[in-house]
C-alpha cells in the first residue's frame, strides 16, 4: 500500500487507484464529471485538476495513479480557481433551465456550482444554440444544450454494450451528442446512459416529468426481473415506485442493469390484488384466512396431511420460502412441498439478462426445496392431492393445458398472490401478499450471492408480506412461528442452514453474502 | 562551417521531384549507405547532428528515435506529420512539391534506424495536389525497389503510404493525428502513455515532421558533425522559414540557425512592403506570442533566443506585420481560427476559445470595455495548461501577448467605439 501526502497529510492508500479513488478512500472528494469507474478514462471535463508535486502543470486526478511518496494538493487557491474556471466554462453555453429540467436536484452542475462555483456571471456573449428534445430512440431524450460533452454515454455504448450508437459530432463549442445517421439508441441497456449522464442532457422517456427527484425516497433492493439479481435503488413516493436505478455491486451487476429489468417496476403499481377473495368474491382477510384454516383441518382429518400440497416460489424471498417449508412440514405435517414457478423463459445474453425470469431459484434450491415441476404435476394429476396451497406462484394462471388438467383434480386451491389474475379469481381462496419493495427479505441470485432487499413502503389495502401472512395462518392452525421481524427468522435460518449460521439480517454485507459454491452449483445442475 | 543549403538544396533544380533527376544529384546514396550501417550508428549520427524536430516543439530527433523500445513484440511505425496547418506555415508543402524524394529517402533511413517496416505520411486534406505528386514519387521509389519488401536488395522491408486528412488543424497534434490515421475522429489522446510506446494502433511509433525527416539523408551523406557545424551552440544546422505578410518577397527560405532577423528581413525578404514601417512579427506560426518591431530587430532566429524574449521558434511560419495593421483585428482573426479549430473534447478549450473570440470580436466592433481585457486574461489563465493538448495555449499565448504589447490599441477601440484603423480606411470600391 503506497503512502501519499494528500493536502499535507500522509495517508496510506490502495495500490492501483487513481487520485479520485485514492482521495475518496480517505474521505477527500475530488469533483469530476467525465470520470466514471465503470468506463474507460477520458479526461475531458478537467474538473478533477489537482496539483501534483514535480509534475509539469496541473494534473487530472482521474488519469493520475498513486505512487509511493506522491505529494498531491486539492485544496490550494490554484485548484479552487481551476475548478471555478471549469464550472464557468461548462455553464457558459448551458441554458440554465433548472426549473424545467428533470435532472434538477440530482445534477452535478447544480451541486458543483454551490460547492466550487459561486462566481459572478461575467458572460455577455450569446449562447451557442443546439437541438432540444432530440428523440434518440425508444427510451431516451437528449437536450444538446444541457450537455457538457463528458462522453460518458458515448463510452458506455462503445465499451459496455459495444453497440456504438452515439457519437460526438462537430467541433469546438458546436460539438453535440448525436446518433450515427440512420441509427437509434436502441439496445437492451440503453437507459443506463441516463443514469450516467451527470446533467440533464439525457432523460428517460419513462421517468421524465413524473416527479421532482427531491420528493422521492430510496430503498436498496434487488431487481426481480431475472435470476441475475441486479442490485438496485428503488425510488418511490407515497407508496408508488417511480423508477429503478442500478446500484453498484461489483460481484453482480457492476454499475448497470437492463432496460427490461428497469421497467419491471411497473408491475408493482398495476393490477394488484389488494383484498382477499373467496371464490373470486372479495372477502375480509380474517374471514378468508378462517376459510383456509377450516378447509385445511377438514382435509387433513378426512384424507391425511399428505393430501395437502404446499408450493413456494422462486419469486418469493428466502425467508418466505423458509416459512412456507415450515408451514407445510411442521404446521400442516405434509412432506408434499415444492417451490417452483411456471414463469416462461425470456431474453438472455452474455451480459446481465438471464432467461430465468425469477429472482430466487438458487435460493429455493439452497433451502432444499423441490423445484421439479413434473413431480408436482404428476402428484396433482394422480388425484391424491385434495388441497393445494400456492404461495407467490400462480399455477392456475401460468399453467398450460396439461397443468390445467392436473389442477382440475384438486378440489381446493389456495393462492397467496400479488396480482389480481385469472388464477386469483379461480382459486378457492386468494390472499393478497406484498411484492418485494413492500417487505424485507433476501434473494439468492444465480451465482449464489444472497442479497437483501429493504422495504420501500408498506403495502396498502389488506396486503401482507408473505412471511406475516404465512405466519398468521400457522398461528390460526395453533402452531405460530412467533416471528416479529427478519432478525428472528434469521436466527432460525442460521440454526437450520450452517452456511447462514452467525449471520444477522441487518448486518448482511452490502454486496451480498456469497453462499458456499456447492449450494449454488447444486441448484444450477438441477435446473438444467 | 559556412552556411550551405541542406533541405532546400534541390528547390531550384528543375524536375528534382523526378527520381532520375534526384538520383543524378546523388539521391538515394545516403539510404544505400545507411542500410549498410548498424541501425544504432544511424541514430548516433542523427544525435551528433543535433537535429531537432521542425514541426514546432523542437524535440531532438535522434533522442525521440531512441525511445522506441527494442524488445516490443508489436510493429513499429514511422508517421510523418505533413498536416502543416499552423497559420503562416507552408514550408513542408514546398518541400513535397520540389523534393519529395529527399522525404522518401529520409523515411527509408529513419525506418531502418529504429526498426520500422511501415511508414505513413499523414498529409493535410487541402494538400491534394501535393498528395498526388507525392504518391507519384513514392510509386517511383517502389518501382526502383527502394521501397517494398526488399529495399535496395537488402531484404529489409519498408512500406510507405500517404493518408489524407480531412481538414482539421488539430490533426497536426501528433496523437490526434494518430487517432485520425486509425480512422477515428481526430482528437488528442491523454498522455501518458506516449506514442513512443503506445502510438499508432497502440504500437511504438515515431511521429516526425516532414522537414525533420527530409533533413536526415543529408546528415547521413555528410555526417552529423557537418550539420552540427552550422547554427548556434544549442540550435544546430539550418531550417526552413515560411514567411508571409507585409514584405516584398514572401516565400520559403532556408536559413542558418541564429541568423539575425534584421539581416533576414533586409537580405532575404526584401524589407517591409510599400516602404512602410515594421510593427510586429509573429516569429514561428500564429500560436507564438507576438514580437514588437524592436524585439524582432534585435533578435537572432534560433529557438533559444526567441524563447528568451518569451516567444517560440515554432514551425518557422513567420508573419511580418506593418504599421497599418490593427492588432485587435488581427487577434480577432486569429482567435476565430482557434475557436473554429478547437476539437471540442476538453472543457476549457472548447468553451474558452470561442469565448475569447467573441469578446475580442466585440472589442473590435467598438462595444468592448476595459473590463474585457481583465476578463480575457483571466479566461486565458483558466485555459492555459488546463487542457489535454496545447491548442488552448496556442490561442491564449498570443492573446496575452497582444494585450501586453499592444494594449494601447485595445484601449483606442474602447475610446473610438470602433476600430480606428477601419475608420481611417478608404471605403471599399472607392477606386485604387
Amino acid at each position: 500500500m503506497p503512502k501519499i501526502t494528500l493536502n499535507g497529510q500522509e495517508v496510506e492508500v490502495q495500490d492501483g487507484l487513481n487520485l479520485i479513488q485514492a482521495a475518496e478512500s480517505v474521505g477527500v472528494t475530488i469533483p469530476h464529471y467525465c470520470y466514471h469507474p465503470g468506463l474507460p478514462i477520458d479526461g475531458n471535463c478537467r474538473m478533477c485538476l489537482t496539483e501534483v508535486e514535480g509534475a509539469r502543470g496541473p494534473q487530472i486526478a482521474c488519469n493520475t495513479f498513486v505512487k509511493e511518496g506522491m505529494v498531491v494538493k486539492t485544496d490550494t487557491p490554484a485548484v479552487e480557481k481551476m475548478r471555478k474556471g471549469v464550472q464557468e466554462f461548462l455553464l457558459l453555453n448551458h441554458p440554465i433551465d433548472c426549473p424545467i429540467c428533470d435532472q434538477a436536484g440530482e445534477c452535478r452542475l447544480q451541486d458543483y456550482y454551490m460547492e466550487y462555483g459561486q462566481y459572478d456571471n461575467r458572460s455577455m456573449v450569446e449562447k451557442v444554440e443546439k437541438k432540444k428534445a432530440v428523440d434518440l430512440g425508444p427510451t431516451v431524450v437528449l437536450d444538446q444544450e444541457r450537455c457538457i460533452l463528458c462522453s460518458r454515454c458515448v463510452r458506455f455504448c462503445e465499451s459496455v454494450t459495444e453497440t456504438g450508437e452515439l457519437v460526438i459530432a462537430n467541433r469546438g463549442d458546436h460539438s453535440a451528442i448525436e446518433t450515427f445517421p440512420g441509427m437509434e439508441l436502441d439496445n437492451p441497456y440503453s437507459v443506463n446512459v441516463v443514469d450516467l449522464c451527470p446533467v440533464g442532457a439525457l432523460t428517460s422517456k419513462d421517468f421524465r416529468f413524473k416527479q421532482r427527484v427531491w420528493f422521492l425516497q430510496t430503498a436498496k433492493s434487488v431487481c426481480t426481473g431475472c435470476a441475475k439479481g441486479c442490485a438496485i435503488d428503488v425510488d418511490h413516493k407515497d407508496g408508488e415506485v417511480f423508477r429503478y436505478r442500478p446500484r453498484h455491486n461489483p460481484d453482480v451487476n457492476s454499475y448497470w442493469m437492463c432496460d427490461e429489468g428497469r421497467f419491471s417496476y411497473k408491475r408493482i403499481n398495476e393490477d394488484r390484488l389488494r383484498t382477499a377473495l373467496i371464490e373470486g368474491r372479495e372477502a375480509a382477510y380474517g374471514t378468508a384466512l378462517d376459510a383456509v384454516v377450516t378447509k385445511l383441518k377438514s382435509v387433513v382429518e378426512l384424507y391425511g396431511a399428505e393430501s395437502v400440497a404446499v408450493v413456494g416460489s422462486p419469486h418469493g424471498t428466502v425467508e418466505d420460502n423458509f416459512l412456507v417449508n415450515r408451514l407445510a412440514r411442521e404446521v400442516i405435517g405434509t412432506s408434499k412441498v415444492w417451490a417452483l414457478a411456471l414463469t416462461p423463459d425470456g431474453s438472455q445474453d452474455d451480459f446481465l439478462r438471464r432467461a430465468d425470469k425469477t429472482p430466487n431459484r438458487t435460493g429455493v434450491k439452497f433451502l432444499g426445496l423441490n423445484d421439479d415441476a413434473e413431480s408436482l404435476k404428476a402428484a396433482l394429476a394422480s388425484g391424491a392431492i385434495r388441497m393445494l396451497v400456492m404461495v407467490n406462484t400462480d399455477l392456475l394462471t401460468e399453467g398450460d393445458g396439461s397443468w390445467q388438467e392436473a389442477l382440475s383434480k384438486v378440489p381446493t386451491t389456495v393462492l397467496f398472490g400479488t396480482h389480481e389474475t385469472e388464477g386469483a379469481r379461480k382459486a378457492g381462496v386468494s390472499l393478497p401478499i406484498a411484492m418485494h419493495v413492500e417487505t424485507y427479505g433476501s434473494f439468492v441470485q444465480e451465482n449464489g450471492i444472497l442479497q437483501k432487499i429493504m422495504r420501500a413502503f408498506d403495502p396498502t389495502g389488506d396486503v401482507l408480506p408473505t412471511w406475516e401472512a404465512v405466519g398468521m395462518l400457522a398461528g390460526r392452525l395453533g402452531k405460530g412461528f412467533g416471528y416479529d421481524d427478519m432478525e428472528q427468522i434469521w436466527e432460525d435460518l442460521g440454526k437450520t442452514y450452517p452456511a447462514l449460521a452467525g449471520q444477522t439480517f441487518y448486518a448482511l454485507p452490502e454486496n451480498g453474502l456469497s453462499l458456499p459454491a456447492g449450494a449454488a452449483a447444486g441448484s444450477a445442475a438441477a435446473r438444467h | 562551417m559556412a552556411f550551405q543549403k541542406v533541405v532546400s538544396r534541390h528547390f531550384d533544380v528543375p524536375n528534382a521531384h523526378d527520381i532520375a533527376v534526384y538520383e543524378s544529384l546523388g539521391g538515394y546514396q545516403a539510404a544505400r549507405k545507411a542500410l549498410a550501417m548498424e541501425p544504432g550508428a544511424i541514430i548516433e549520427e542523427v544525435k551528433t547532428s543535433g537535429l531537432r524536430g521542425r514541426g514546432g516543439a523542437g524535440f531532438p530527433a535522434g533522442m525521440k528515435w531512441s525511445f522506441i523500445p527494442k524488445d516490443s513484440p508489436k510493429p513499429k511505425y514511422l508517421v510523418v506529420n505533413s498536416d502543416e496547418s499552423e497559420p503562416g506555415t507552408f514550408k513542408d508543402r514546398k518541400l513535397i512539391e520540389c523534393d519529395p524524394h529527399s522525404l522518401i529517402e529520409g523515411v527509408i533511413i529513419s525506418c531502418f534506424a529504429f526498426g520500422s517496416h511501415q511508414a505513413y505520411i499523414y498529409i493535410r486534406g487541402e494538400f491534394n495536389q501535393q498528395r498526388i505528386h507525392l504518391n507519384d514519387a513514392i510509386q517511383q521509389a517502389y518501382d526502383k525497389g527502394y521501397l517494398g519488401d526488399n529495399v535496395f536488395g537488402t531484404g529489409y522491408t519498408i512500406h510507405l503510404s500517404t493518408h489524407r486528412g480531412a481538414g482539421a488543424y488539430i490533426c497536426g497534434e501528433e496523437t490526434a493525428l494518430l487517432e485520425s490515421l486509425e480512422g477515428k475522429k481526430g482528437q488528442p489522446r491523454l498522455k501518458p502513455p506516449f506514442p513512443a510506446t503506445h502510438g499508432l494502433f497502440q504500437s511504438p511509433t515515431v511521429v516526425n515532421n516532414v522537414e525533420t525527416i527530409a533533413t536526415v539523408p543529408w546528415i547521413i551523406a555528410n555526417g552529423g558533425a557537418a550539420y552540427a557545424a552550422m547554427g548556434t551552440e544549442k540550435a544546430k544546422g539550418t531550417r526552413l522559414m515560411s514567411v508571409s505578410g507585409h514584405i516584398n518577397k514572401p516565400g520559403v527560405y532556408e536559413i542558418e540557425m541564429g541568423m539575425p532577423f534584421k539581416d533576414f528581413l533586409a537580405e532575404n525578404l526584401g524589407g517591409v512592403w510599400k516602404g512602410r514601417t515594421l510593427k510586429a512579427v509573429i516569429p514561428g506560426g500564429s500560436s507564438c506570442p507576438i514580437l514588437t518591431a524592436e524585439e524582432a530587430m534585435n533578435l537572432t532566429l534560433d529557438p533559444e533566443a526567441i524563447a528568451a524574449i518569451g516567444s517560440m521558434a515554432g514551425s518557422g511560419g513567420m508573419m511580418v506585420i506593418d504599421d497599418q495593421t490593427c492588432m485587435v483585428d488581427l487577434l480577432e482573426d486569429l482567435t476565430h481560427f482557434y475557436a473554429h479549430e478547437s476539437c471540442g473534447q476538453c472543457t476549457p478549450c472548447r468553451e474558452g476559445t470561442d469565448w475569447l473570440y467573441k469578446i475580442i470580436r466585440r472589442i473590435e466592433s467598438g462595444r468592448g470595455t476595459a473590463q474585457d481585457l481583465d476578463d480575457i486574461l483571466d479566461i486565458a489563465d483558466n485555459m492555459e495548461g488546463k487542457t489535454i493538448c496545447a491548442l488552448a495555449a496556442a490561442a491564449t499565448m498570443p492573446t496575452r501577448s497582444y494585450i501586453k504589447k499592444f494594449r494601447d490599441e485595445f484601449v483606442a477601440h474602447f475610446e473610438h467605439r470602433g476600430c480606428p484603423y477601419k475608420q481611417a480606411k478608404v471605403p471599399a470600391g472607392a477606386g485604387a
